[in-house]
């Protein structure tokens, strides 16, 4: 009973510590400098070589449960395609990715909720918002095959077939990048069966930082760069200037790694302590017999 | 028969994908071929969306059933109808209304406002237990286990700007650990899987594999 007891108060304390990790950084409003790493300087110098006016397909393959993690990475990637002047082809094959494309405009250009996206300047010029293509890995080979029309509306029911940014875009050999926000399955690995290898296209990802392990693999040869979790996104935000929610929240995610390893620490030494006592018992004990 | 057309049917159509995959042809035979594989595409893609209508009457079926036999937990069907019907109806006025649905200003407050504040809070108390489970579980009890420990502190410190403070070339070394330990093991996973992957498909083909038939496997 009274060991239930000291678990239940070292697990309140426990989460009250963690707690104070998270809020007292982002409410101080803590910065602390960092390098960046050459996974997410590589996307960052395959966007600085593209000229002004190719292709880029953005797919938005994440949901509200991983927004901050790839939210902070869409803004700041978005913003750097933006400053090279590419044109940017916006998708989701997640239902749920079309809200973080809206989103992710809205916070690049600065507007309010009431403010259409498409009564932009440069909307179908410089950018375009697609919507939701169903299908999953089967949508993502079409949208290879006819990038352009591979429907006919945009997300605002504007024709695709008269917007200006799809001029000289047939299919996916008239792309120069893709990156893929992806946090599973169809994502960044389907894209790269589909359309990165198949039309050669250079390409690019951005993940959480739990699933950033499993596409090492691809780098550098079929990702040119992975920016791997808040981390990810606060180097990017680094790299293009523009301060946002990934640098912002980098000193929490410091101070709760720091509090987790001094956890650990501590748990272990609590089991070596624990471990010798009941080596100590039984020499005794045996030693008695 | 029963079992027979439904296999006759996924190897053409799976032999036809592959074919037109690796086969691009500009007249004739190989050019219908690559019409057909894009009229099916397409077919999945129009499927694909109907399927998520099938999904709501799935769920309102399982759901009303909670409801009307008083299921424990049946008031949270409830809810779920409520939170379900009235995202059906924002978005259906908003796409009269505005002419788009996620652009419009009720759903975007919506989808804003509950929705990712709530998937944030479900996702977030994560790093609640994990802060619990390192403190209680991760011992350093066996070789293997004192490997993942270090293994695991030096990521966690290399990750964030912190490691940086106490050692200036942390990072490199979690560099290190990602980019070769991981990978090696991260790439025989993935060429296992990739094997594994081929022969279901090729088994799935030949109609050995009967899972894709349904439950009574055709």
């Amino acid at each position: 009973m009274a060991a239930e007891i000291q678990i239940e108060w070292s697990r309140r304390i426990l989460y009250i510590l963690v707690f104070a990790a998270v809020i007292f950084p982002l409410v101080m409003g803590w910065e602390m400098s960092m390098k960046v790493s050459p996974h997410t300087k590589g996307l960052y110098d395959a966007i600085e070589k593209l000229e002004p006016g190719d292709v880029v397909i953005l797919s938005f393959d994440y949901d509200a449960s991983t927004y901050v993690e790839q939210f902070p990475q869409s803004v700041a990637i978005w913003e750097h395609l933006r400053r090279k002047d590419a044109r940017i082809i916006a998708v989701a094959f997640w239902l749920q990715g079309v809200p973080w494309i809206e989103n992710t405009i809205r916070e690049v250009y600065g507007l309010n909720k009431t403010e259409p996206v498409d009564e932009l300047p440069d909307y179908g010029k410089k950018f375009v918002n697609i919507g939701w293509i169903p299908g999953g890995e089967v949508g993502m080979a079409r949208l290879g095959e006819n990038v352009a029309g591979i429907k006919e509306q945009d997300n605002y029911g504007n024709m695709l077939k008269d917007m200006p940014i799809f001029e000289g875009v047939k299919d996916a050999h008239d792309v120069k990048l893709i990156v893929s926000f992806s946090s599973g399955t169809p994502g960044a690995e389907e894209l790269l069966r589909q359309i990165g290898v198949p039309y050669n296209v250079t390409m690019g990802t951005a993940v959480t930082a739990v699933s950033a392990p499993g596409f090492y693999p691809y780098y550098p040869k079929y990702f040119v760069g992975i920016l791997g979790g808040l981390r990810g996104a606060a180097e990017y935000e680094l790299l293009v200037e523009r301060k946002g929610l990934g640098m912002a929240g980098m000193v929490a995610q410091s101070f709760v790694h720091g509090l987790i390893i001094i956890f650990i620490v501590i748990g272990n030494i609590q089991y070596l302590l624990e471990r010798r006592r009941q080596e100590e018992e039984r020499r005794r004990e045996s030693g008695g017999a | 028969m029963k079992r027979t057309l439904p296999l006759a049917i996924l190897f053409i159509t799976g032999m036809w994908m592959i074919f037109s995959f690796y086969i691009k042809g500009e007249a004739g035979f190989f050019k219908y071929l690559d019409q057909g594989a894009e009229w099916l595409k397409d077919w999945v893609m129009i499927m694909g969306a109907f399927a998520i209508g099938i999904g709501v009457i799935n769920v309102s079926r399982i759901h009303i059933h909670n409801i009307l036999r008083k299921r424990p937990g049946w008031y949270n069907s409830v809810f779920l109808f409520i939170a379900m019907f009235v995202f059906i109806i924002v978005g259906f006025y908003e796409w009269w209304k505005e002419g788009t649905v996620t652009g419009g200003p009720i759903f975007q407050g919506l989808y804003n406002y509950i929705i990712v504040p709530l998937s944030a809070t479900m996702f977030s108390m994560l790093a609640f237990y994990i802060a619990s489970a390192a403190y209680r579980a991760f011992r350093a009890r066996t070789m293997e286990a004192v490997v993942l420990l270090v293994a695991a502190t030096l990521v966690m410190l290399g990750r964030v700007p912190l490691g940086e403070k106490i050692w200036a070339d942390f990072p490199l070394l979690t560099d290190w650990i990602m980019a070769v330990p991981n990978k090696a093991g991260m790439r025989g996973i993935l060429i296992a899987a990739t094997i594994g992957v081929l022969s279901l498909g090729i088994r799935t083909l030949m109609g050995r594999e009967r899972g894709v038939l349904g439950p009574t496997g055709g």
